[in-house]
Order: C-alpha cells, then sequence, then structure tokens
C-alpha cells in the first residue's frame, strides 16, 4: 500500500472528515467502521491544522501542530492555563487532566490524540458567575487550606476528583496511591487527603 | 525614615520627639500539659509617633488567629489564578535559552545568523559576547523567540556556538581547598592545635567527634523561574515569577537603561507566584533576555525556564562537610565544642555557610570555622533557612552520638544544655505530645525485619521582621463608600499567604468582618515591600498593614464623630460598629459619609521597639519516628510533631499549613533529594523530577504541629515568619531517629537505602 | 519534538504496513516516545499511531485457562481485569501499580511498558554521546555514575531495562505475537528482549514495522502464586533499584514449580532458572530463601557505585519469595 502525499483535500476538510473519525471510532456506527477498513491511512501534519477537542462539555476547535501536546494545546492555544506544566515529562502531576474520567498527564498527551475523547480540566470545576456550581471538592480545599502557592493545585484537585469518582469513599491507602502521582513542594498532601475525605462524607456543599 | 507624612505630604518635622513609653505584656500562656505554667512578664516599649498601638499578650482578638480561610485559596484551586507562566496575550511569543553544554572555558564563536533567518523567529539575544568565560553547564548564551516553544527550540538548535574548553570540576570535596577525606568519610587534615580545647576533650568524661555530610538540593520551586514582559513605547510591563517584585523592578530598569527603561517606567506584577524558598529575588538572567527579546521583537514575549533549566541555573542549597569534636562533664552539660564546616559551593565560591544549635553551648568552650569551596556550578542561592537543617543534621546526630556514649537520653541532654528557656518548654510538651518516652522505650525484636526508632530536633531562626531601611515598606488602605475595604501592598505572596495577612489584619483592626477586605499583592504600583527571604514579609508588612488601616479609621472615625456630634476620641471603629457606647453608626452607614473618593491612607512599617526585647530568636522543637526496613536499607517516616513559637499566629489554618509543610519539605530532603552531577562532562544527571526524587503521598508521615502563639514585643504586632524556623529541625529528627532505630549513626544526607544498610551492616546485631 | 507526519491507520494491516516506512516509528500512548522524542533523541519523519486501533488491541480474553491480553491494554486496565484476580497474577498486578504514576498507568499499554527504552540517564540525555544506539564511542554509565545501573548481564553497556511488568510475565511463561506486514508470529516472551544486550542490540528483538499484538499467560496449574518485590529509594513514583518476580506452584505444603526473574539489574529482565530449581522439591524457610537469593545473584559483577544493589536485590528476593508463599 502507498501514502498518496496529497488526496487533494484541504487539511481543514480532511481532518473534520477522516483524521477524526479515524481516532474517535467509539462515535461510528458499525458499517461506518467496516467502511473505515477499507480507507487508506490518514496523515497529519507537518504544520499546523485544527482540530476539535470536547473540553469541559464544549467543542473547542484548536490549531495545532502534531507535536503540539495536549498541555501545550489547553494553555498556549485555548488559555485554559489551569493544568500547569512543571516538568513537562510526566512525573509530576501538574498537569493531570482527566481524560475519559481518568486522569492523565497531558504534557505526554498530543493535542490529536485527545480527538473524541471527554476531556475534563480544573476549569470545569467551578462557574465563576455561578458560585453554587461550584464543585465541594474546591470548597474543601479552600477549608482544608490543601494548597499554598497553589502551583501545583490545579493538578491534585484533578487527581482526588479522579479518586473521588471511582472509590466513592477512598481509605487512606487508596488516597496515597492516586495522589503518588502529583507532587507538592510546599507540603500540602495531608490536608489534600483531608479535603477528599471531606468531601466523600458530604462536606464542602455546593453541587 | 521617611522624611515625608504619606498622608498629608506635608515635610515631616526633623527634631526629635520624645517617644511615649508604653506598658505591654508579653510572652505566652501556659502550654497544655504537665509542669507548665505562663511565662508572661511586662515590658516597657517606645513605640514611634503615630503608630497604632502595640498588641500584646492581653489584646483581645476576634479575627486575628480565627481559622479563616486563604482568600486566594479559591482562585488557586479552581485555576484561575494567573501566574507568570499564566500570562497570555494575542501575539505572545515564546522564548528559549541556549545553554553552554561545557563547564568551563570561552565562548570562542557565536553565529545568531540562521537562526534569524528562520520563518516565525521574531527576536534573537546575544547573552555572551565571543571571549566571554562559561562558568558552568547551562551558563546562558543566547536566547530566541517565536510563536511557539517547539519553533523556538527548532531556532536553537540552529544557532551556532564554539567553545574553548577548559578543565573543570563539579565536585567541591574534589578540590584542591577542600579537605581530606578518609576512605570512612570522615575529615583526615589534623585540627590545630588549641590548648584549652585539647585540655577539655582530654579531661572530658564523654568525649566523641565524627564528620557529616550533606548534598546540593534545588529548590525545585514547580513553577520554574521566569517573565512575560510586554514593551509599550518605553513602558515596561513584566510578570514575574519571583519572591522580590520590587528588586526585580530596579534590577531591570538598571540592566535596561540603555533602551530608555528606568525605575518608573517598569512596573512588575507577581499576583501569584508558584513557590520561591529563597531562589527567586533576582530577575537573572532569563529575566534580562526576556526584556531584551521583547524590546527586538516589539511583541510580548514569554520567558519560563524548563525543570532541567530550573535545576541547574537556578540557585540550589550547597551541600556540607561538617567535622565537630565535644565533650560532656560528668553533668551531662557540653563543655567543648570544636566544629569546622566547608561549603560546597558554585563558581563564585560564596553562599556555603553552614550554622549550628548556638543555644546548647552557653557553657562550652566553643571555636568554630568555615571555608566555602568553589567548583564549576551554578552558584549557590539561599534557601528556606540557608546554612541551618545542614548544619543542624550534623550537630543535632552528633549530639545523640555523643549523648548514646553517656547513656543519656537525647532529651535528657538537651534539657540539660538548651540555653532557650522557651524551648525548655516546648520540649517538655512536645514529648509529652509526642510520647517521646515511649516510642524511646520500644524495644525492636530481634531480628525483626522492621525496626523503629525516634528523634528530636529543636528548630531556631534569629530574624523577625524591619521596617525596610531608607525606603520603609508601606501599605495602603482604602475604605470605599460601599463599606468594602482594601489594602494593597506591592510585595508578593509567595503561597505563604500575604494576601490573607493583609485581609485578617486589616479586618481586626477596623473591627469588620474579614470578607469586607480585599487585599492585593505583588504589583510595584503599590506600596514597597521587602523580598520574601528569612521569613521577614510577615513580620516586616503586618505593623504597616495596622498603622495603614489604624490611620483610614481615623479618618473615617472623624467622619463620624462630625455626623453624630460626638468627641472624636471616644469614637472607636469595633464589632462591626462605629461609634461611642452610646451613638453608633453600623460600618455600612458610617462608610456612607465617605465620598465618592475613597478613604486612603498610607500604612509605614516603623521601626521595631528594640532589638527583641522578650526573646533572642524563633525557638520550635521536632520530633520523628520511623521504620526501617533492615532488608533493603529503606526508611519511612511513621509520624512527625512539631511545636512551633509564630510569635502573633494570625491566621491559623496557614500558619499550620506552613510549618507542617516545613516538615514534608524535611523529609524530602532528609531521604531523598542530591543533585548528581557527572564529573566528566560537568553536567547534572538527575536535572528532572524522574531522578531528582521529591517526597510523595506514599513517603507522608503521619504529621502534627502545635502553634506556639508567642507576643514577643518586636513590633505594634509580633508577628513571626514561618518559612525558616520550622525549616530547620526537620531532617535533623529524622536523622536522629534513624540512628535509634538501627543503632548506628547514617552521617551523610540523603538517607538513601544504600547508606543506611552499609551503616546498619557495620552496626550487625549490636544490641542497643 | 521535532516535526513529523502523523499516521493514524484504521487497521492492524494499515500500521503494519506503515510501520515499514523509513523513519518511522509506532506510537501507542507514547509515555516513553513522547519523553524521547521531547528530548529530541528520536526525530522520525513519521509516526504510526496505534490509538485508532485501540479497541482492538485492548481486550483481555481467557480460554481454557490462558489469558490473552491485547498489547494496548493500559497498566490500570490490567490492574482491574477480572481474569487477572488469582494468586496466580497477584505479583503481576503489583508490577503494574509500582510503574509510573496513576497518571501513567492511566494511559501506557503492556506493549509500551515491554518496549520501553532505559531509563539510564546517559542515553535519556540529548547532551551525551554515548555507545548505546550509536552515538559515540563509550558506555558513558560504566565509567561514570552507575548507581542505577546494570550488576549483572552487561558487556559494553550497563543499561537496565526498566519494566516491571517483564519479570512478572516472564515468570509467568507468557509469550507474545506480533504482526509484521502479513506475518504474525508468536514467540515466548523471553525472545522479546536480545540474548546478547549489547549497545547496538536495541532493547527489544522486534524488527522494523513488526508490532506486538497481544500477550498470552499461559493456564496455571492449581494453587500457582505469583510473587513480585522491589526496592526503591522513595515510594511515590520511582523505578525500582531491584524487582524480582516469582512463580511457585505448591502442592501439600512444599513448592513443585518454580520461576524466578529479576528485574532493574540487567540490561534485560534476568531469568535465574537455577535459582528457581532449588526451591523445586522443597518447603519454604527462611534458610531455603536465603539460599535461592544467593544464587539468583551468584556471579554479579556490580559496578563502581552499585555494589549496595546486591545485598537488596537479595533481600527483594526473598521478599517476593515470603510473598508467594504465605
Amino acid at each position: 500500500m502507498s501514502h498518496p502525499p496529497d488526496r487533494g483535500v484541504s487539511r481543514r476538510s480532511f481532518l473534520k472528515g477522516s483524521a477524526i473519525a479515524g481516532i474517535a471510532t467509539t462515535g461510528l456506527t458499525a458499517a461506518a467502521e467496516a467502511a473505515e477498513l477499507h480507507r487508506p491511512p490518514s496523515e497529519l501534519g507537518p504544520g499546523e491544522h485544527e482540530i476539535t477537542l470536547s473540553i469541559n462539555g464544549k467543542a473547542r476547535l484548536v490549531k495545532v501542530e502534531t507535536r503540539t501536546t495536549l498541555l501545550d494545546a489547553l494553555r498556549d492555544r485555548l488559555d485554559l492555563t489551569g493544568a500547569k506544566k512543571i516538568c513537562d515529562r510526566g512525573a509530576c502531576g501538574g498537569c493531570t487532566v482527566l481524560v475519559d474520567d481518568l486522569p492523565v498527564n497531558s504534557c505526554l498527551m498530543l493535542a490529536v490524540d485527545a480527538v473524541g475523547c471527554e476531556l475534563r480540566t480544573v476549569e470545569g470545576l467551578a462557574d465563576p458567575a455561578d458560585p453554587k456550581a461550584t464543585h465541594p471538592l474546591v470548597q474543601n480545599f479552600v477549608a482544608c487550606d490543601a494548597l499554598q502557592c497553589g502551583f501545583c493545585t490545579p493538578g491534585m484537585v484533578m487527581s482526588s476528583l479522579s479518586c473521588l469518582e471511582r472509590r466513592g469513599t477512598p481509605t487512606e491507602a487508596q488516597m496515597r496511591h492516586d495522589l503518588s502521582g502529583n507532587l507538592c513542594r510546599c507540603g500540602t498532601y495531608g490536608r489534600v487527603m483531608e479535603a477528599i475525605e471531606r468531601t466523600a462524607k458530604g462536606e464542602g456543599g455546593g453541587r | 525614615m521617611s522624611t515625608r507624612n504619606r498622608d498629608t505630604g506635608a515635610p515631616r518635622e526633623q527634631v526629635e520627639i520624645p517617644r511615649e513609653q508604653v506598658e505591654i505584656t508579653v510572652g505566652y500562656r501556659a502550654l497544655p500539659g504537665k509542669d507548665q505554667q505562663d511565662r508572661l512578664e511586662k515590658i516597657t516599649v517606645e513605640p514611634t509617633e503615630g503608630d497604632a498601638p502595640p498588641w500584646d499578650a492581653n489584646t483581645p482578638y476576634k479575627v486575628v488567629g480565627s481559622d479563616l480561610d486563604r482568600v486566594d485559596g479559591f482562585a488557586k484551586a479552581t485555576g484561575r489564578a494567573k501566574y507568570a507562566y499564566d500570562q497570555n496575550f494575542p501575539d505572545l511569543q515564546q522564548a528559549m535559552i541556549l545553554r553552554a553544554p561545557i563547564a568551563r572555558g570561552t565562548l570562542t564563536a557565536l553565529d545568531l545568523d540562521e537562526a534569524r533567518r528562520m520563518p516565525g523567529v521574531t527576536a534573537v539575544v546575544a547573552l555572551k559576547d565571543v571571549g566571554n568565560k562559561v562558568r558552568f553547564v547551562g551558563d546562558a548564551i543566547a536566547a530566541v523567540a517565536a510563536p511557539t516553544l517547539d519553533l523556538a527550540r527548532d531556532a536553537i538548535e540552529k544557532i551556532r556556538a564554539d567553545y574553548d574548553q577548559e578543565e573543570h570540576n563539579v565536585e567541591y570535596l574534589m578540590s584542591g581547598d577542600a579537605p581530606l577525606l578518609s576512605m570512612g568519610g570522615e575529615v583526615d587534615d589534623e585540627w590545630p592545635a588549641d590548648d584549652d580545647i585539647d585540655a577539655l576533650l582530654a579531661k572530658a568524661t564523654h568525649s566523641h567527634s565524627g564528620t557529616y555530610r550533606t548534598e546540593v538540593q534545588t529548590h525545585s520551586s514547580l513553577e520554574t523561574h521566569g517573565n512575560v514582559a510586554r514593551f509599550d513605547q518605553k513602558h515596561l510591563d513584566v510578570w514575574s515569577s519571583t519572591q522580590a517584585t520590587f528588586g526585580v523592578r530596579g534590577e531591570l530598569a538598571r540592566a535596561l537603561r540603555q533602551r530608555g527603561v528606568d525605575v518608573e517606567s517598569v512596573e512588575v506584577h507577581s499576583e501569584y507566584v508558584g513557590g520561591g524558598f529563597g531562589s527567586k529575588f533576582s530577575a537573572g538572567i532569563e529575566g534580562l533576555a526576556c526584556c531584551l527579546l521583547a524590546h527586538e521583537a516589539q511583541k510580548p514575549v514569554k520567558l519560563m525556564l524548563d525543570r532541567f533549566e530550573e535545576h541547574t541555573t537556578a540557585g540550589n542549597r550547597p551541600s556540607a562537610l561538617m567535622q565537630v569534636r565535644g565533650a560532656l562533664d560528668e553533668n551531662g552539660r557540653i563543655t567543648v565544642w570544636d566544629w569546622r564546616s566547608f561549603g560546597g559551593c558554585g563558581f563564585n565560591g560564596s553562599g556555603g555557610a553552614v550554622r549550628h544549635p548556638s543555644a546548647y553551648l552557653g557553657k562550652a568552650k566553643v571555636r568554630q570555622s568555615h571555608k566555602d569551596i568553589a567548583c564549576d556550578t551554578d552558584p549557590a542561592r539561599s534557601m528556606r533557612a540557608p546554612g541551618y537543617p545542614q548544619g543542624w543534621f550534623g550537630a543535632e546526630l552528633f549530639l545523640d552520638e555523643l549523648a548514646a556514649k553517656a547513656g543519656l537520653d537525647p532529651l535528657a541532654l538537651r534539657l540539660k544544655n538548651d540555653d532557650e528557656a522557651m524551648r525548655l518548654d516546648q520540649w517538655k510538651f512536645g514529648a509529652e505530645r509526642f510520647g517521646w518516652a515511649e516510642a524511646r522505650a520500644k524495644q525492636n525484636e530481634p531480628g525483626a525485619r522492621y525496626l523503629t526508632g525516634a528523634g528530636l530536633a529543636s528548630a531556631r531562626w534569629g530574624q523577625l521582621g524591619n521596617h525596610g531601611g531608607r525606603n520603609p515598606h508601606g501599605i495602603t488602605c482604602r475604605i470605599h463608600n460601599d463599606g468594602s475595604v482594601e489594602s494593597r501592598s506591592g510585595a508578593q505572596d509567595i503561597g505563604t499567604g500575604l494576601k490573607t495577612v493583609l485581609t485578617m489584619l486589616t479586618a481586626e483592626e477596623l473591627g469588620i468582618a474579614p470578607a469586607r477586605v480585599r487585599a492585593t499583592t505583588g504589583h510595584t504600583s503599590d506600596p514597597s515591600g521587602p523580598g520574601s527571604g528569612g521569613s521577614t514579609t510577615t513580620p516586616s508588612l503586618a505593623p504597616a498593614v495596622r498603622h495603614a488601616a489604624y490611620l483610614a479609621a481615623q479618618k473615617l472615625v472623624a467622619l463620624v464623630a462630625d455626623h453624630l456630634g460626638v468627641p472624636l476620641d471616644e469614637v472607636r471603629c469595633s464589632a462591626g460598629k462605629v461609634g461611642t457606647d452610646k451613638a453608633q453608626l453600623s460600618w455600612t452607614d458610617a462608610c456612607k459619609l465617605i465620598g465618592q473618593n475613597p478613604i486612603e491612607a498610607h500604612g509605614e512599617r516603623f521601626p521595631n521597639y528594640k532589638q527583641d526585647p522578650f526573646h533572642r530568636g524563633v525557638c520550635g522543637a521536632q520530633f520523628a519516628e520511623v521504620r526501617v526496613d533492615s532488608w533493603t536499607g529503606e526508611v519511612q517516616v511513621t509520624r512527625m510533631f512539631g511545636i512551633q513559637d509564630c510569635g502573633l499566629v494570625i491566621a491559623k489554618k496557614l500558619a499550620e499549613s506552613q510549618v507542617l509543610g516545613a516538615m514534608i519539605q524535611g523529609v524530602s530532603y532528609a531521604l531523598h533529594e542530591q543533585r548528581i552531577m557527572d564529573q566528566r562532562s560537568g553536567r547534572m544527571l538527575n536535572g528532572d523530577f524522574l531522578r531528582y526524587k521529591i517526597t510523595g503521598t506514599k513517603d507522608l508521615p503521619a504529621l502534627d504541629c502545635y502553634l506556639h502563639s508567642v507576643a514577643n514585643g518586636h513590633d505594634n504586632t509580633g508577628a513571626a515568619g514561618l518559612g525558616e524556623p520550622p525549616s530547620t529541625a526537620s531532617a535533623a529528627a529524622i536523622g536522629n531517629a534513624v540512628f535509634h532505630a538501627i543503632g548506628a549513626p547514617v552521617r551523610h544526607l540523603p538517607l538513601t537505602p544504600d547508606k543506611v544498610l552499609a551503616a546498619l551492616q557495620k552496626a550487625q546485631r549490636t544490641p542497643r | 519534538m521535532r516535526p513529523f507526519t502523523y499516521v493514524l491507520p484504521t487497521s492492524l494491516e494499515q500500521a503494519a504496513e506503515a510501520a515499514t516506512q523509513p523513519d518511522t516509528i509506532v506510537k501507542a500512548a507514547g509515555i516513553d516516545i513522547v519523553d524521547r522524542m521531547k528530548e529530541r533523541l528520536v526525530t522520525p519523519q513519521k509516526v504510526v499511531n496505534l490509538l485508532p486501533l485501540k479497541r482492538e488491541l485492548s481486550q483481555i480474553a481467557e480460554q481454557n485457562g490462558e489469558v490473552t491480553i491485547g498489547a494496548m491494554v493500559t497498566l490500570t486496565q490490567l490492574q482491574e481485569a477480572k481474569q487477572l484476580q488469582g494468586r496466580a497474577y497477584d505479583g503481576l498486578r503489583r508490577a503494574a501499580s509500582t510503574t509510573g504514576t496513576p497518571q501513567v498507568q492511566n494511559r501506557a499499554t503492556v506493549a509500551g511498558n515491554l518496549l520501553q527504552f532505559t531509563r539510564c540517564w546517559y542515553v535519556r540525555s540529548e547532551a551525551f554521546r554515548c555507545l548505546h544506539g550509536g552515538r559515540g564511542p563509550t558506555c558513558l554509565a560504566m565509567t561514570g555514575d552507575n548507581r542505577y545501573h546494570a550488576v549483572m548481564g552487561w558487556s559494553d553497556c550497563v543499561r537496565v531495562h526498566p519494566s516491571n511488568l517483564a519479570p512478572a510475565l516472564l515468570a509467568l511463561g507468557a509469550e507474545y505475537t506480533t504482526r509484521a506486514g502479513e506475518a504474525v508470529r508468536r514467540r515466548k516472551l523471553a525472545d522479546l528482549f536480545p540474548a546478547d544486550p549489547r549497545a547496538q542490540n536495541p532493547e527489544h528483538t522486534l524488527e522494523d514495522g513488526e508490532i506486538v499484538t497481544a500477550l498470552h499467560l499461559p493456564a496455571q496449574p492449581a494453587d500457582t502464586r505469583l510473587g513480585y518485590a522491589e526496592s526503591r529509594e522513595k515510594q511515590s513514583f520511582d523505578w525500582a533499584t531491584t524487582a524480582c518476580a516469582v512463580r511457585v506452584v505448591m502442592a501439600g505444603g512444599k513448592i513443585t514449580a518454580a520461576d524466578l526473574v529479576l528485574g532493574a539489574v540487567g540490561p534485560v529482565p534476568m531469568a535465574k532458572p537455577q535459582a528457581a530449581q532449588l526451591l523445586v522439591g522443597k518447603e519454604p524457610s527462611e534458610k531455603l530463601f536465603l539460599r535461592v537469593a544467593e544464587a539468583a545473584f551468584a556471579g554479579a559483577t556490580p559496578l563502581a557505585f552499585n555494589a549496595y544493589k546486591l545485598p537488596i536485590g537479595k533481600a527483594v528476593v526473598r521478599a517476593a519469595l515470603e510473598e508467594a508463599t504465605r
């Protein structure tokens, strides 16, 4: 099989068609998938192209290169700066976002690989216009003072959120495990676990 | 002292006004527990005229000391807090620095043309000239700006730089200046003769000697150093990740003078800072590069260091080598203390000083010396209690070894020798709360895999606040006619909670709910404040916060007195009301008397009352319990307890956070952290967070602390900063606990499994 | 990362075909590869992305006791798989749970974990020119700082294989299936690692364009237990300094069969059949475990800064044996 360098479609329409569908197989019907099998592989890049990411329930168009990480796409191109770039190598958890409900390092994920996934970032946990919509976990982070300089905090919040969602009422060992990929230099760990515990107990109000 | 009254603008009288003397009560109430008592005394202080009246041990606080939430907690926990790293502007350029790959030599060629010609590149600047020296791997050579970081990196690869390489050394102990070490790790050099010391050692009941070492720790602030710079004509806005906004402003103005920039035209913004720990006082070469690129590109530029650059070019806590000799008399008093230390610094050969706990040495003949040793690495910078954690580890472990020789409990040795009256109370209280006697009495089963042990160490810091010298720190307080209040400082909140402190002190002074106060920090357009170093920010600014609110209140009081027709001197702001005992307005109604322009007052930080009229330093004590896996040498700190003198506890929750955080950092320093250098290339091998290891949740001990609130009579507020004080003790207490657990001292931080196992094997089966 | 063309196949056939193109690499989650691309150690023209095939390649199925694990099963899925809950798989789940961080486990795939490159700090830095991969004349770790390097099995390159899963899978007698062009091959997992792990031999034996599609765990006899233990300098996110997986089959209080594989001590996972053989026919005892541990490290050749791995590694063998026979 050869790779036609160009099939005469503009980058943009090309991406909106096969490439996105190629990644997002979950959204396709069986018949469409069968048809996909016989398509030649699609190619992206190098250079910029536009993709659609689903972030906190909203579709966002963003221009990226194939080499653009999800973290850079969020921070530099969508101004979603909650996720932080701290080590840029998957070692600190500062860039943690939920991808299909699981916490991942957005610095180690290519933005194009996130097409078709449901992404949740820390920005989705509160609406400045509606304080009542604030997630109780956020309230408890504040109430427990589970933050100092605050730079690790968005990542910590997202790992904590996943811990709560997956485990309901996590044990201490489970919390320690689920947060073990998040570094904090100020030393807030104990209080982060308190915030999770309080949220599990239904404290913190909100939604 | 300022020569101008900031409120009226009128020249202040130059004549010395006799100060009013005020009697205040200092000290603290009895700690909970056995054999504790009130330690209160009356002293006379002389406040500067016009200052807010002093608070003391008898002040009834409403807001201060409460567990109010951190006022910017919500912004941080929702990701909405914008750090320097998070600033985005249309057309923002991303920048990167070309770093020298050699540790020592000369730049012999630099060709930027190809990088300049790359499509998209908007600016390229040289940071060294041909002929300049290269001093360490990572020394800055040139910088590039482009629309994305990937493109900037592509352009960096197009820069040609050649070097004339010289021989280098990145291990200070390999330097010609370094003392010789034996195979066993002991300093081999003879001690200089001293008749007194030699005699005391000779006649001592128990004497001991040892060599102790620590490794380089990097600050590892999670937000790396860096800036976003934007020029608008001659006006320069810089969003900086710094712990010294005013320092950065001055530094950049000086460096950019040739480009028509002066201090008035630079504005630094640091509303949120992702940690500093002593490394972020300067704009650095990266700050200058960012501004130069922004000037050349005529577009906003972001230049943040990456993690490797942060580890290798942004400072560190230097390594230390300490050699100690000492002895006890038959009463367990330390009679002689012979100490020499060596600091492993970077190329500039300074900053390696090591401190030791002098409070134990009141009756001892003391000799001490220190030598800094240079090598071809990034220079040391101050890091959270510079010189203390290193020295405390060596000294406190030495004392435990000496105590073991003398058959003394480590606590008993401290109680016999500690000159700090406050700490004697703290030792007793802490030992009780921690369960010291029980923890020490636990016997490890013979042949057991896991060995437990307990250790303790003192905490100390010598510094409180200051008034700022020729340019006193200030605070602006505004009261608006809707009842809202602003408290503003141009100093930065690096995570210690300055905004919350501003809020609480202002609310306390005005007798209103903290929710009415909005604190703003980190813009140099606001009154100047100190760099956040030496735990001085809170104690330096707190008195000015009070003073500003106090002056603003006086103006409001005047309006209310006039409105109600009551005597001015009977009107007070308290409990949400303004008025006298008989006639009052609610705060909201009182503020309605204010016109369109808010009341504005400038509070000043006056000089301290006297130098530490009540106590000599900030005291604390910490206790640690460890579990050592005797098979693998792995150490788990299982629990820690700390008691910490905080001066006046302002924001209780935040103060606890800071003390607990210092203890966690201490665990990390004790067990994990070390810079590992490749001697051949001069390059750091673990310049990341993969192999530079920092404590995480699975390594976290159960932690508890007690905030010891002390009225110290130092100024009108009496706060103490909490960055440094609790940081001194933790690693030392852990080191002592490991000694107790395995029966052999591990004299070299970090206490990694290889070293613990080696010590264990050496001490093999010695019953303790 | 340098710019690259991203190839998005819609079938395994396409992926296998595309993978044979010059200057092309295959990537799944990319935990290891994106990291090396960021260092600009890997600078391919084309990257074949396997993620579109995730559904096809991330099934776990059991048939007659044999468990087939799709190559793209994540480490998190591996820990939660109902087919892998018995004692025979305890050590496998443990090995997965101590790998990287939870965030990494949520994306990292089983095959990616086995195929990852060494974490040697000379190899993984663009600044160093070492023998590994032919970038320099000598192994820099051999004479440099080798505290985390090999203590056995090395010749001209002292890297260690970093996978936690590999020892556990090897001890279970795993096999793997690959696809290369039209060819489908199934081999013993041991064959995935070079028999002569020299500097110029990559961490694995896959040919260009060959893609791992599945792992197979053979049916285990009744009362099979897999023990796994490791030493590390830090409990939260660290690489093991030594690791050991040991499979024992118990009957009547005795060990009737055993396999023992060490991790993090050599350039490939190190199977220790002679040490394992000492267990067969014996009742578990401390004395026996100490003998086995000694045997597992017999003939070890530590470097200047890693002799500590020997006593620690022996303790880890003992701990894995205790866990398996408890």
